[in-house]
């Protein structure tokens, strides 16, 4: 479904501090697999995901996505198939647009944006009932603009939004990360509904290694841009929060950390 | 009967900068984009709607072909910045130089004048009406057009496209995940605005019955600041949309300015423009008015020192 090969990603090429990320990475994501990716700062996780979806190109390899080559794909080409979530609560919405204005932007993806109009009653209707089985009351809150939200409200409905519209895949890029432990909480138990609703090819990145190991369906540990750890289903369901923690520590270890 | 004349003056060169204002509003406010290419454009709306009327093309399409001039320079100034990657400023700057000569060029001299021609503020149903009562009825024709912008303006940021214009300027990175090019809705952007920019230099033209080749010069300015007063207001009154706070906030700006150019004289129309803009810039930075509450909290409290 998503196939990395031969992945070469160099920072800072051609000067004194270059650095290489990637070397000959790659990395095989089957349909409908949720991959949970841990690893230190600059362990790659984040620049993988920036690959996938073309914010940054890699100096070599190609990038597959249902077989076909997007390697040379524009970002905004790309995003049409793929759905990605920030670490930052304001980074997938428009902060001085409305719930319902921000909701309409998101459900029209894919499609042509002409002048017809943007929104209407029935459809304003149709997007409270979607926000309403969530219980933050976001359903009285149509016509807020989306910077007015709390960071949790913002970060649920930007959850919901991307995925309002059918996605190959769905990139969470330490989504949970600026929200307190409790709505954090909420906010994976959501992402893991909306996931097995929908059945979306998932890949989160994570600092949080008890959402690692407990949602899920395939975890990577990633260090200086391998992978030193994969495992899935069965091997995967008897991992504990310990074992990573005892790996992760002696990777940290390893660098001197 | 003098004060009367001075009041429609301040009208029609309001409403006529309101226009400017809702051209810039959507390249300021809506795109983040400071466009300087307005000061180019303004005048180049007016030297085609000029040199159009006097060679016999009546008024209305005059106009229409006065915005679509603008809606050019305008895409000129978006290639420079998102196909060629020139940092905004400089790419309204290079717009607004070259726009100087084209404008020369397309009037052949520094002036054009056309007194003669019937235009919406020079016709037969206005010449047959007393001086104040054409001037009113000048002031109402540039309010219908200013008007016809403000509803067609606001209708089209109701849209899906409108809403993508106001993403790309509030988030790009939602109207990139939308599977949408950034690039083509700043584009659009600061075509419509200049084109709208236009459409007000050509209503200059019309109230001044004449082209020169000096009227753009400050228009970004003048522009910019009822831009910044009107959005203040329609900040503070919940049921006023931004369009209207931007007319409204013209007039006002308009008003200030005749008032002290009539104290000063008009050699510091320029000058006033520029410190009236500095002033704008601290009362929407919140400057002015905290210092104001300072000094009033200072006194207060002098007083009540004083009294115990």
């Amino acid at each position: 479904m998503l196939e990395l090969k031969g992945i070469r990603k160099v920072f800072n090429r051609g000067t004194p501090d270059e650095s290489v990320l990637f070397d000959g990475f790659d990395l095989s994501v089957a349909e409908g697999e949720f991959v949970s990716i841990v690893g230190s700062n600059g362990s790659g996780k984040t620049t993988l995901l920036n690959l996938i979806s073309g914010t940054v190109a890699p100096e070599a390899g190609r990038i597959f996505l249902r077989g076909q080559d997007v390697t040379a794909q524009k970002e905004f080409v790309r995003a049409r198939r793929i759905a990605r979530v920030f670490q930052d609560p304001a980074g997938g919405m428009a902060g001085g647009m409305t719930v319902a204005e921000n909701m309409a932007i998101a459900e029209n993806k894919g499609r042509r944006y002409g002048l017809s109009a943007g929104l209407n009653k029935k459809r304003v209707a149709a997007y409270r009932d979607l926000l309403r089985p969530l219980g933050l009351g976001l359903e009285d809150k149509m016509n807020v603009p989306v910077g007015a939200l709390s960071g949790g409200q913002r970060q649920v409905l930007t959850l919901l939004v991307a995925t309002m519209t059918p996605v190959d895949v769905l990139l969470l890029d330490e989504h949970t990360a600026a929200l307190d432990p409790k709505t954090a909480e909420q906010t994976m138990a959501l992402t893991d509904a909306i996931v097995r609703e929908k059945k979306i090819t998932t890949l989160m990145v994570t600092h949080n290694l008890r959402f690692a190991a407990g949602y899920g369906t395939r975890l990577c540990m990633f260090d200086k841009g391998k992978i030193v750890l994969d495992v899935s289903g069965e091997e995967k369901a008897q991992k504990q929060v310990d074992d990573l923690l005892s790996l992760f520590n002696e990777i940290s270890v390893e660098c001197g950390n | 009967m003098y004060f009367l004349n001075q009041l429609s003056t301040v009208l029609q060169m309001g409403f006529i900068y309101a226009i400017v204002g809702l051209g810039v509003y959507i390249t300021y406010k809506i795109l983040d984009f400071p466009d300087l290419s307005v000061d180019g454009t303004f005048p180049l709306g007016g030297v085609v709607f000029s040199v159009l009327l006097t060679a016999g093309c009546p008024w209305p399409v005059a106009m229409l072909v006065s915005f679509f001039a603008g809606a050019a320079a305008g895409l000129v100034t978006g290639v420079l910045h998102v196909k060629l990657k020139i940092n905004g400023l400089l790419a309204g700057i290079i717009t607004m130089t070259a726009l100087v000569s084209v404008n020369l060029l397309i009037a052949g001299g520094p002036q054009v004048s056309f007194s003669q021609e019937t235009t919406l503020l020079n016709n037969g149903f206005l010449n047959g009406l007393a001086r104040t009562a054409a001037n009113y009825m000048q002031v109402l024709f540039i309010l219908l057009i200013v008007a016809l912008c403000k509803v067609l303006l606001d209708l089209f940021l109701k849209t899906k496209s409108g809403f993508l214009l106001r993403a790309t300027g509030d988030n790009p990175q939602l109207v990139t995940q939308m599977g949408k090019n950034t690039d083509n809705y700043k584009m659009l952007g600061l075509s419509l605005a200049n084109g709208i920019v236009a459409l007000a230099g050509s209503l200059y033209c019309q109230y001044s019955a004449s082209y020169s080749s000096n009227m753009g010069t400050g228009t970004v300015v003048i522009a910019l600041a009822c831009v910044i007063i009107g959005c203040v207001i329609a900040k503070h009154i919940r049921v006023m949309a931004n369009t209207t706070g931007v007319v409204i906030g013209a007039l006002i700006y308009y008003a200030i300015l005749s008032v002290a150019m009539l104290l000063l004289g008009s050699d510091y129309t320029r000058l006033i423009v520029a410190v009236l803009f500095v002033i704008v810039l601290l009362f929407d930075t919140g400057l002015i008015g905290r210092t104001v509450k300072k000094l009033f909290r200072k006194r207060n409290k002098e007083d009540g020192d004083a009294r115990a």
